[in-house]
């Protein structure tokens, strides 16, 4: 029988793809409903801005910004 | 179909069929839809059922249409069947079969014949006005209500200098349904743009008036106006002409309501708020009609867009490689508007002059702007030596817009519904081709045999129909 | 992200059909509608016309329809209504004159001043009810205006006129639309002729078409100055849609099929309106989809320049290609040209090549049954 999930899909890298499952794996599986592939993600339509913020949180922690190149300004 | 029709559409679309059979009842409003709604094909098709005498057999249709435009015609029929204009027959030896609403052809026959008595197309007032107003000062009438609002909601937000003084004109009615619409917040007494707020003023003036209608009809309930005379009415509005008069005495009380705010939305004019007549304004003519189409209304979107000082008739905006941004406007809502996602720096009389960079795409970016948003703004207001090159923006510029933007954004998100768990992959097939043709499908993946689609009802009713015949 | 490439660049194109305008050529031979008065008559066939280009104006915002009465005469504006007083005699030379100032030619929505004051309808939308009123007023100003010795004078139609007339137009309004920057794109009527490749310098925005609704029989008396109007809409790649109410004629056939337009000829007229509205309606861009009517086999044949017959063999001026029925030209020169034509000497030096060429032609006309019933199986094949 065909079924049909409500649900968010985010399309991403495979590297944004395993933050996103990190923090999943760190918050009792709260935010993914199903991994669809590479890079396919299915996700909880409540918790997509939650897990967006808490995505660019943890990019910033962990990504150095290169020089702002602001210079011909 | 332009992007404010399309928008429209999607109202329409929503709409339970009880509204669609009660919408049709007026010639004006099925002429209305039937104009701008439907897609290309879509006209072609209503229209050769119009006068047919007996049901359209599917299989004709087929033989009409080429193979190669399956998809076409799958997209034309879907919108159709949205809009409750065909009907699917099955005979008793399982022909299927397409018919026209009966109340949908009885009024276009009307329209296009104009027959009837349903004075729906407006009634013209009979006593020549002592006060009759020309066009140009509907148009400029238009254009100073118009761009009040805009100012309300950008001014205070890029704090500008006068913002205090701006919104004054705006009536209370105009500002509640701001609100309503999510499109400014007031907070502390001071307005703030929110996001969708700047999609709206980076639209198109037309698609703009539609956003801001399309707001209303959704209160118009709490309003204590019905949703069906209310859009008839807009509709209608959409069918007049500019620079005639026409009377008040044939509305009904929702309308005559409905009269008040669309006049301090300089949609339409009246000489005074009991005046037994009201003009309709370019932007109500405009309504129903591709902006874009009309050379008259183009110069009204763009004489909208600029002041009445400043003499460019068209687009106004350099760009150039180096990301260095001109803009001959001496506009202060253009200027703006520009701030927004241009860091500028020096402003002369008739011109300002910034810079994109990645500092102020990402601000607006975080904002809630895309970058298509930005690029279709830089694009429809390229001034005309922009325009002689194809495309206007430098493609450079253009790429770095976007990958600014990307650069912030990792995912890309669309909400709607996977659909897994098909018994074969032919099932499969049919149901992810069918879901493609009518352009809801977002992905899908063939080798797990699941696909996942933004607009679930039609889906849903193709798999039960499937069903009952399997 | 793999899926974002920042070199795609196109931009969001609008994708609204362009305006369309829509030219119609109604032959108004008296003649010919005397004969068809027991099952379609006149004025049923306009009312059905009206509501035909109430539909095509609905079907875009910006499309635009011309409507010219092709008469016994003269060819007539009908819409939109030439300045100028509507003179109420038949002009003495028959032919109009085709540099006639135009108003109404700007957009459809609204402006547009007609002779006749538009009665205020309620019921019906502006834009259609300004052409009907004129429309109907200037065919009843063409009728009444008629004398019996138009009548007498001629049993067809000036179909060749109006044709004219149709392509001044639409040449006129394209430029009106063309755009101020030139927009490499592709030409969307180029699916639809087949001629020689013109070099397309820019997009037109106006789409435009042109609709004979032909009642005349026999035209071949206009065979040189319709054949001109034909090469001149394969050029401009406007396609010529033919509604064959009565009569038979090779020469719209042969429009039809070189321009790419729709051929009909129904069985029973009385049908009219779902003809056009299923047939005729659909335009350059919905054409891409659909699959239309065309003629079918083509009477290929041309008429002689001499006596302006349908021949199957004729003789050739080697100099400007004009056409002759028969060898015995005056003093040997051509009638166009004036060259120096010995046809005589044609036909009995060489008659065995003659020959040969129309045998093995005939064959080949024979076995693809490319002509349509009633002609002789024997063409001259002249697809342009």
């Amino acid at each position: 029988m065909v079924k049909a999930v409500r649900g968010a899909l985010v399309k991403c890298d495979a590297s944004i793809k395993a933050m996103l499952v990190d923090i999943d794996s760190k918050n009792r599986n709260d935010f993914i409903i199903e991994e669809l592939d590479e890079e396919h993600v299915l996700v909880k339509e409540t918790k997509v801005n939650e897990l967006k913020q808490r995505l660019q949180d943890m990019m910033k922690a962990r990504l150095k910004e290169p020089e702002t190149s602001d210079s011909e300004g | 179909m332009s992007a404010s029709s399309s928008q429209a559409l999607e109202y329409l679309e929503l709409l339970p069929r009880q509204t669609h059979t009660k919408l049709y009842e007026q010639p004006s409003t099925v002429l209305a839809v039937f104009r701008c709604m439907l897609p290309h094909l879509a006209k072609s098709i209503v229209m050769a059922m119009l006068y047919m005498p007996s049901p359209f057999p599917a299989a004709d249709l087929d033989a009409w249409f080429r193979p190669e435009a399956k998809k076409e015609k799958e997209k034309a029929l879907s919108v159709l069947d949205q809009l409750h204009i065909i009907v699917h027959r099955v005979d008793a030896s399982r022909q299927v079969s397409y018919e026209l609403y009966k109340g949908f052809q009885r009024s276009l026959r009307h329209a296009l014949e104009g027959s009837g008595t349903h004075g729906s197309f407006g009634v013209p007032a009979s006593q020549p006005d002592p006060n009759k107003v020309d066009v140009a000062f509907l148009d400029d009438y238009a254009r100073k209500q118009w761009e009040n609002i805009l100012f309300y909601m950008v001014g205070s937000t890029v704090g500008l200098a006068t913002s205090g003084a701006l919104g004054q004109d705006v009536g209370t009615g105009t500002k509640q349904l701001l609100k309503m619409g999510d499109f400014v917040k007031v907070v502390n007494g001071r307005v703030n743009i929110t996001q969708a707020g700047f999609s709206f003023v980076l639209q198109d003036t037309n698609a703009q008036v539609w956003s801001l209608l399309i707001v209303y009809l959704r209160n118009a309930a709490a309003l204590g106006m019905s949703e069906t005379d209310v859009l008839s009415f807009l509709f209608m509005l959409g069918s007049l002409e500019l620079g005639q008069d026409y009377t008040t005495s044939t509305l009904s009380p929702t309308q005559l309501k409905l009269l008040e705010d669309l006049s301090q939305f300089g949609i339409i004019y009246r000489s005074s708020d009991d005046a037994p007549t009201f003009y309709p304004t370019r932007l109500a003519t405009t309504l129903t009609s591709d902006a874009s189409a009309l050379s008259a209304s183009q110069s009204l979107s763009t004489s909208l867009a600029t002041t009445h000082t400043d003499t460019t008739a068209k687009g106004f905006i350099i760009i150039e490689t180096n990301y260095r941004l001109y803009a001959y406007t001496s506009s202060l809502l253009q200027i703006a508007v520009l701030s927004l996602f241009t860091k500028l720096t020096t402003r002369h009389p008739n011109l300002v002059s910034g810079k994109l960079t990645k500092e102020s795409i990402t601000r607006a970016v975080s904002l809630g702007i895309s970058s298509a948003q930005i690029i279709s703004y830089l694009t429809a207001h390229a001034h005309p030596q922009m325009q002689k090159q194809q495309p206007f923006l430098p493609p450079t510029v253009m790429d770095q817009i976007r990958l600014w933007e990307y650069e912030g954004e990792r995912m890309e998100i669309s909400t709607g519904y996977l659909i897994k768990e098909f018994a074969t992959e032919g099932e499969y097939r049919d149901v992810a081709g069918y879901a493609e043709s009518l352009g809801v499908l977002v992905w899908r993946n063939d080798s797990k045999r699941v696909f996942f689609v933004d607009r679930i009802e039609q889906v849903s009713a193709y798999l039960s129909r499937k069903n009952r015949a399997g | 992200m793999n899926a974002i490439d920042g070199t795609v660049r196109q931009v969001k194109t609008d994708d609204t059909p362009p305006p369309s305008l829509l030219a119609i050529v109604l032959d108004t031979n008296p003649h010919a509608w005397a004969h068809l008065s027991s099952t379609l008559p006149l004025s049923s066939a306009i009312a059905n016309l009206l509501v035909f280009i109430n539909a095509h104006l609905a079907s875009g915002n910006a499309n635009e329809v011309a409507v010219i009465a092709s008469h016994s005469r003269r060819a007539q504006w009908l819409y939109p209504t030439p300045k100028g007083p509507i003179s109420h005699h038949p002009s003495s030379n028959g032919d109009a004159n085709g540099d006639i100032e135009m108003n109404g030619v700007s957009h459809p929505n609204g402006s547009t001043t007609t002779t006749t004051p538009a009665k205020e309808n309620a019921n019906k939308y502006r834009p259609f009810s300004t052409v009907e009123n004129a429309i109907l007023s200037n065919l009843s100003n063409l009728l009444s205006s008629t004398t019996e010795s138009d009548l007498a004078s001629t049993p067809t139609t000036l179909i060749g006129g109006a044709l004219s007339l149709a392509l001044t137009h639409i040449a006129k309004s394209t430029l009106l639309h063309s755009p101020v920057d030139p927009l490499a794109s592709d030409n969307p009527l180029s699916a639809l002729a087949d001629s020689e490749s013109v070099a397309r310098t820019q997009r037109i925005p106006l789409t435009s078409r042109i609709l004979i609704i032909s009642v005349s029989g026999d035209l071949a008396n206009q065979y040189i100055p319709v054949m001109n109007s034909i090469f001149a809409a394969q050029r401009k790649r406007i396609p010529i849609d033919i509604l064959k109410l009565a009569g038979d004629t090779v020469l719209l056939q042969q429009a039809s099929d070189a321009t790419g337009g729709v051929y009909m000829k129904p069985e029973r007229p009385e049908g009219l309106l779902q003809y056009l509205m299923m047939a005729f309606l659909p335009d350059a861009v919905a054409r891409r989809s659909l699959v239309m009517p065309s003629a079918g086999g083509v009477d290929f044949r041309a008429a002689c320049f001499c006596h302006r017959k349908v021949v199957d063999i004729g003789y050739v001026c080697s100099v400007c290609l004009s056409i002759f029925c028969e060898p015995n030209l005056p003093g040997n020169l051509c009638l166009t040209c004036g060259s120096y034509l010995s046809l005589r000497a044609a036909q009995t030096a060489t008659p065995a090549l003659v020959a040969r060429k129309k045998k093995k032609r005939k064959r080949v006309a024979g076995t693809d049954s490319a002509t349509p019933s009633g002609t002789p199986a024997a063409t001259t094949p002249m697809h342009p």
